[in-house]
């Protein structure tokens, strides 16, 4: 079965080539399949496939890849909105 | 039964009448009271309570008269003032005469009660306040005022005001803000509670037992005094009550003690007296107020017998001079109004605990804390690799000191022995799981015992691991660890659990709580090196977010190996050398994952509803030419059934036809899911072509109404699914939320005309 697709356009994430060392584990970590290796680099491939979960970023060794990473959660996101401190979701 | 049911239809009725009437008059009252809060400033007041032991006094009651505050909310005003340079006796009048008596509770009187006790009320109020104040500073002469005006911050921005002289648009907006929110968000609570009270009074309460004991007479104006100074109750409240006291044959004058000492005095504004003025100044503030109200009280019986009318006769009168249009507009608006502070109120009173009110519901991952809501299920990802559990509540390992072991304790309810290793005995599982093991999931599923439900953090074995076996590293919440090693029959293996408190692996990641950090600890607090020769830990893919790989292998020498998503591929893992294909790598969402999160979708979902569904059901009673219980039960099951049907399609269409429904945003498939439950719903109850105009209107209500609701917790589910970003939840909330509401208020419009204009 494929993966779903989520809304297009969206996605915080960005790689920086110029840093990368292609070691490949971006590709390791992503759930998602956004990363392929091409020309021993890593490329975003599949930009609407990222769910921004931070798990290319932390293990980036030279933190060539950067997102802004939060829970995808409607009732996250209001607390967030209302300045309520739970991080419930 | 019957009775029953007829008491409750009964004590409806009642309030329903009382609320009827008095609603346009505390909106009256409302307005009035936010005008004065933005034109009266409290640096004008104050200038004038300072001065003299009899003007001041005077002044200070009178002001205190118009001004709506209750007994609680007077105190930091009376506080400010007496800061601002106010005498104890000014203090203690305005303490005394503001939340007796307010512009809100003059105008409830007048539509409650009659034009006589509109006018004792204030009057007695005044009276009373200013004989307490000019008692205390004839005993205290109050010293001349020193600082006056040292600019203490008086009440909220009144002193900014003074500065910028906002235009007098601006003002009354904020007064009309202030009047919705700050002196109805005090009364609101207790306004309903005062309105129930007195529905239950009229319905319930013989009549002739309390005109026996409460007739008239010194008598039971003191039995009033007891009821009615320990008592938190507004002057607002106290009236509806104080109405169907005197429906009941109480006298006048002791209804009016009630509405005196009631507001005035509570426990708790008793003892921030004591601390503000003085034990002295409080026993006398006390005394006045009693002595002074039961006068008031006896001259106000007087009144009445001397000019030989019933104080019975009156109530209800002024209702009648409204248009019940205009009533019901003012009813609706007021309940309008107070729907945000009566959840606040509810809050408060059965929750005193919990501010936080956090209540996430999806619950995709849980709260930090061990009340909060539930845990792995949503983000779904409860089949990881994951370690063991325990259902014992965590003996709550403290960090541990450098060097310092923890492990965990060998007789959990799913640990089947333990092995002695050169660390201690450590407790060993099975990949077996009993019968015990699996009606924890199944009730954690349905969102029970779902926080209790965790292992002990700290290393496991599985089978019977030695030097050379693999580390698998989990989370503790215990469906997480199930998985895990029912996935492993015939394997010898670590499992080192995390603190994640309860969460499964790639929620806590996000949080990071399966984190770096965490995993260095328990790397090091666990013995794990002592244990195993090789330095290689294998940590779920899904464990990434939180992770880092190379931070790990830098500080703890440990080789972190990243696993399949699915605890499912690990024995392929583990004999492939490591080995997985990319589609092991991937999380996919499917059918049987989706179901899985269903219940707890709708178990909070259903919690969320239920008001809802009570209000329909109260809505529905009302007006017509019907009983309140008939109409009740011609619209209520409808509007239940509707409800449930928007819940459903929200909460069990969109989860499990996901892949199927039109449209990326999960609102835009809530939406559609709602739109194939109304045809659905409204095709089986036979409304498909209604016939009139009135259910033409209650039909388009509740299409808007489900197809709103059923968008809202497709959105919802934003929390539980494993694709979802950040950024687009964001988007769609903005995109969808405006027209949600707008749908659920035209709805809400439609069905209320529907159901009391045809």
């Amino acid at each position: 079965m494929a993966l779903f697709h989520y809304i297009p356009d969206v996605t915080t994430l960005e790689l920086n080539q110029e840093l990368c060392i292609g070691c490949g584990i971006c590709l390791v970590v992503c759930p998602h399949d956004v990363f392929v290796l091409k020309d021993k680099k890593a490329l975003i491939a599949n930009k609407d496939n990222c769910m921004e979960c931070n798990a290319c970023a932390v293990n980036c060794p030279p933190r060539a890849i950067s997102v802004e990473s939060g829970e995808g959660c409607v009732r996250s996101i209001i607390n967030e909105l209302l300045g309520r401190e739970c991080d419930c979701c | 039964m019957e009775t029953l049911l007829s008491f409750i239809v009964a004590i409806a009725n009642e309030s329903w009448q009382l609320l009827k009437e008095s609603s346009i008059y505390i909106i009256f009252g409302l307005l009035v009271g936010g005008l004065l809060k933005v034109f009266l400033s409290p640096t004008y007041v104050a200038k004038h309570l300072g001065k003299g032991r009899f003007m001041s006094v005077f002044k200070a009651a009178l002001f205190g008269i118009p001004i709506p505050l209750c007994s609680c909310g007077v105190l930091p005003a009376a506080a400010s003032l007496k800061k601002q340079g106010a005498n104890n006796g000014a203090t203690t009048a305005f303490l005394i005469s503001t939340p007796e008596s307010g512009v809100d509770s003059i105008s409830i009187t007048w539509a409650l009660l009659d034009p006589i006790m509109t006018v004792a009320r204030p009057l007695s109020a005044f009276i009373t306040a200013f004989v307490a104040g000019i008692s205390e500073n004839l005993i205290h002469r109050p010293k001349p005022p020193g600082l006056i005006m040292a600019d203490t911050g008086i009440s909220d921005d009144t002193c900014c005001e003074d500065k910028e002289r906002p235009s007098t648009l601006r003002k009354i907006t904020t007064g009309m803000n202030y009047a919705a929110k700050e002196i109805w968000g005090d009364l609101a609570g207790w306004f309903f509670f005062g309105i129930l009270l007195a529905g239950i009074i009229s319905a319930l309460v013989p009549d002739d037992m309390i005109a026996h004991w409460l007739g008239g007479g010194i008598s039971s104006m003191l039995i009033m005094l007891l009821f009615g100074i320990p008592l938190y109750i507004c002057a607002t409240a106290s009236t509806p009550i104080a109405a169907a006291f005197i429906l009941k044959g109480v006298s006048p004058g002791t209804a009016l003690v009630f509405l005196l000492v009631g507001p005035a005095t509570n426990i708790t504004s008793l003892s921030v007296l004591i601390g503000l003025l003085g034990k002295r100044a409080t026993v006398l503030y006390l005394l006045s107020i009693s002595i002074v109200s039961v006068i008031c009280g006896l001259l106000v019986d007087l009144i009445y017998n001397s000019l030989e009318i019933s104080a019975q006769a009156s109530v209800g009168q002024a209702g009648e001079i409204m248009p019940e249009i205009a009533e019901l507009g003012a009813t609706f608006l007021l309940i309008a109004l107070s729907i945000p502070h009566l959840v606040q109120w509810a809050k408060k009173c059965f929750r005193p605990t919990d501010s936080a009110g956090c209540e996430c519901s999806s619950g995709s991952c849980s709260t930090e804390t061990d009340k909060a809501p539930p845990p792995s299920t949503s983000c779904s990802y409860p089949d990881i690799t994951a370690p063991v559990a325990t259902l014992f509540p965590m003996a709550q390992s403290a960090p541990a000191e450098p060097g310092e072991i923890i492990i965990p304790a060998v007789k959990q309810s799913f640990t089947s022995g333990s092995m002695k290793t050169v660390i201690g005995s450590i407790p060993v599982v099975t990949s077996d799981l009993t019968a015990r093991d699996r009606r924890g999931s199944f009730l954690a599923r349905w969102n029970i015992g779902r926080m209790h439900f965790i292992v002990e953090p700290g290393l496991y074995a599985l089978g019977n691991p030695d030097t050379e076996s693999p580390v698998l590293v989990t989370a503790n919440y215990k469906m997480s660890f199930d998985v895990l090693r029912s996935s492993l029959p015939g394997k010898n293996l670590w499992l080192l659990v995390l603190d994640t408190k309860g969460i499964n692996v790639w929620c806590a990641a996000g949080k990071g709580t399966f984190g770096t950090e965490e995993l260095y600890d328990r790397i090091r607090s666990s013995g794990l090196e002592k244990i195993v020769s090789h330095r290689r830990i294998i940590v779920p893919q899904l464990g990434a977010p939180g992770v880092d790989g190379l931070a790990i292998q830098k500080h703890t020498g440990f080789h972190v190996v990243w696993g399949p998503v699915s605890a499912s591929d690990i024995p392929y893992f583990l004999d492939n050398k490591y080995q997985l294909t990319a589609e092991m790598r991937r999380k996919l969402f499917p059918f049987s994952e989706r179901l899985a999160l269903v219940p707890v979708e709708l178990v909070q979902a259903s919690r969320n509803i239920l008001p809802f569904v009570l209000l329909f059901f109260l809505l529905s009673g009302l007006g017509g030419e019907l009983s309140f219980r008939q109409a009740a039960l011609e619209f209520g099951p409808f509007a239940t059934l509707a409800l449930a049907c928007s819940v459903a399609a929200g909460t069990i269409i969109v989860p499990l036809l996901l892949p199927w429904i039109p449209g990326r945003a999960l609102s835009t498939k809530g939406f559609w899911a709602g739109i194939i439950t109304a045809y659905g719903l409204f095709f089986f109850s036979g409304r498909l072509t209604p016939s009139t105009g009135a259910k033409w209107t209650e039909m388009t209500a509740w299409l808007l109404i489900i197809t709103a609701v059923s968008s809202w917790f497709g959105m919802n589910f934003t929390g539980a699914t494993t694709y979802t970003s950040r950024s687009g939840t964001r988007k769609e909330m903005f995109r969808a939320i405006p027209l949600q509401c707008a749908a659920v208020v035209i709805g809400f419009s439609c069905w209320l005309f529907a159901r009391f204009y045809f």
